[in-house]
């Protein structure tokens, strides 16, 4: 090793990691070592081993048998809302903006049974609609959500492939007379593209109720994923390209639109911000007024700085990087509802008007 | 993995994880909370450890996943978490090495940290940064002549 590596790991080694880390490392550690103490087992006699089978095998078939029945009765039998009314429009409608949903197929393990039913993916959104089936004592409602969730790349849970972005886990609807039957919109807005033809997993960890609340009380443990290949479902999208006079002021100076991309379900901002400090950057709330000029002449508020305006943008993330020297940041926003973009004649971004040619 | 196994895996790699997170975060408290859920969430998984070869690069790709999740989330959240995050002091480490990897560029710095701080090889800073190796050597490689073109400068200047 050369003896500037020594003199470097000379020097990492005198860095101090704070006190209170180490408590908080401490406290969760202990917390794991306290659940795993479980009660010894206790020995089963034969006879009894015998007995237990036969009931074990005895509730398999009976669910076995009540799944078959399940499977037969189709999605649209058991629920009337769809994917398309999550988007506030019909049939019809979604043709006219080009989003067509994918019907799919897939089951989870059973205590808590997740089916994939539908997927609308564009480039920057992905939507599914999951059909959950908990246990009988379990009772769908709002405010009943899962702890963790969302979507990785390949066809297991994957930590380390997540695709990153804000997300979010909606109550559809519940099933009339089977409460413990409801459908889940999980939706991701992303600026890390997931090419076609990839396998995609939909995950989800513990189902709970009251997530904000300070106790929130897990209704079933687990962990479950379903997986589904890639491919955009809405095709339409308009691309603008900026160009030097189209800036907005950002932070302490001038960001400068190279590019804007909408969809029906989102749009994504890319700015040059070089001439902005980072640590700046880094502490400004990145959000500014961004209007759509329509082609009947109103105008769509779709994201505002201010939280009690009721704006399109439901939620998205900012993400930054460097190429050639230059900083770009790269804002993604995720619509509440699905829009017609051939109606979109314009953009404003803090004041800068941004023409849109359909 | 049982759980006293993986206690003892992560008490010999939690200053690894914490230094990676504060790389990435450039804020203490957002560090530990990125750890804290990064060692959550590979208790809930750790069946999947073996995937990953070796626990420490798979306990850092999931602290790396973590803390850029709280990156962007810190900086565009509705309500009052914006505030929140923004709000919590930034401690400053009088540490010649940290201070000068501070203003590097974060595609140095972390390759710099998993290699001197973490020890790991190039192959596993590959795993966990998920870049390709090529990338990782040539970063690696830039930033270290950035390192001793600031520490010699800082030597001149006394």
């Amino acid at each position: 090793m050369a003896k500037f590596d020594r003199e470097i790991k000379k020097l990492a080694k005198e860095f101090q990691v704070p006190e209170t880390y180490h408590k908080k490392v401490n406290e969760i550690l202990d917390t794991i070592q306290e659940d795993c103490v479980a009660p010894p087992r206790k020995k089963l006699s034969v006879k009894a081993a015998i007995v237990m089978a036969a009931l074990c095998l005895a509730v398999t078939v009976f669910f076995l048998f009540s799944g078959s029945e399940e499977a037969e009765a189709s999605f649209l039998d058991t629920f009337k809302q769809t994917i398309l009314d999550f988007f506030g429009m019909g049939e019809e409608e979604s043709q006219k903006i080009g989003i067509e949903s994918k019907k799919e197929d897939a089951a989870s393990k059973w205590d808590l049974m997740i089916e994939l039913q539908e997927v609308v993916m564009d480039t920057q959104n992905i939507y599914t609609v999951v059909k959950i089936t908990a246990p009988p004592g379990v009772e769908f409602k709002k405010g009943m959500t899962f702890d963790y969730f969302g979507f990785c790349e390949g066809t297991n849970y994957n930590p380390s492939a997540l695709v990153s972005g804000a997300r979010d886990c909606t109550l559809l609807e519940v099933m009339k007379g089977k409460k413990n039957i409801a459908t889940y919109v999980v939706n991701i807005a992303t600026d890390q593209q997931v090419r076609e033809g990839k396998e995609v997993t939909v995950f989800f960890q513990d189902l709970l109720e009251g997530p904000y609340q300070d106790n929130p009380e897990v209704l079933v443990e687990g962990m479950w994923s379903l997986s589904f290949t890639a491919s955009y479902t809405n095709l339409k999208e308009i691309t603008v390209k900026g160009t030097d006079d189209m800036q907005y002021p950002f932070a302490d100076g001038m960001a400068q639109i190279k590019k804007i991309k909408l969809l029906p379900l989102g749009l994504t901002i890319l700015s040059d911000v070089s001439g902005i400090d980072e640590d700046t950057r880094n502490t400004t709330d990145t959000r500014c007024i961004i209007r759509f000029k329509m082609a009947d002449g109103s105008e769509i508020l779709a994201d505002s700085p201010n939280l009690k305006d009721n704006c399109l943008v439901n939620g998205g993330s900012i993400g930054w990087y460097e190429k050639k020297g230059r900083q770009y940041q790269k804002y993604v926003g995720q619509f509440r509802k699905a829009i017609d973009i051939s109606q979109v004649r314009g953009i404003y971004i803090a004041g800068c008007y941004v023409p849109v040619k359909g | 993995m049982e759980a006293k196994k993986f206690c003892e895996g992560i008490n010999k790699c939690k200053d690894d994880l914490y230094i990676l997170a504060l790389a990435i975060l450039k804020n203490e408290a957002d560090a530990e909370d990125a750890v804290s859920n990064a060692i959550l969430k590979a208790y809930e998984n750790r069946k999947q450890v073996s995937a990953f070869h070796k626990f420490k690069p798979w306990m850092m790709a999931i602290t790396n996943n973590e803390a850029l999740k709280i990156k962007k989330k810190r900086l565009y959240l509705p309500g009052d978490e914006a505030l929140e995050a923004l709000s919590k002091p930034v401690m400053a480490h009088y540490d010649e090495l940290w201070d000068i990897l501070q203003n590097m560029k974060e595609e140095y710095r972390l390759v710099i940290v998993s290699f001197y701080y973490a020890g790991l090889s190039i192959k596993d800073i590959s795993d966990v940064l998920d870049i390709p190796a090529g990338t990782v050597k040539s970063r690696l490689s830039r930033g270290k002549a950035e390192l001793r073109e600031a520490l010699e400068r800082g030597r001149r200047n006394g």
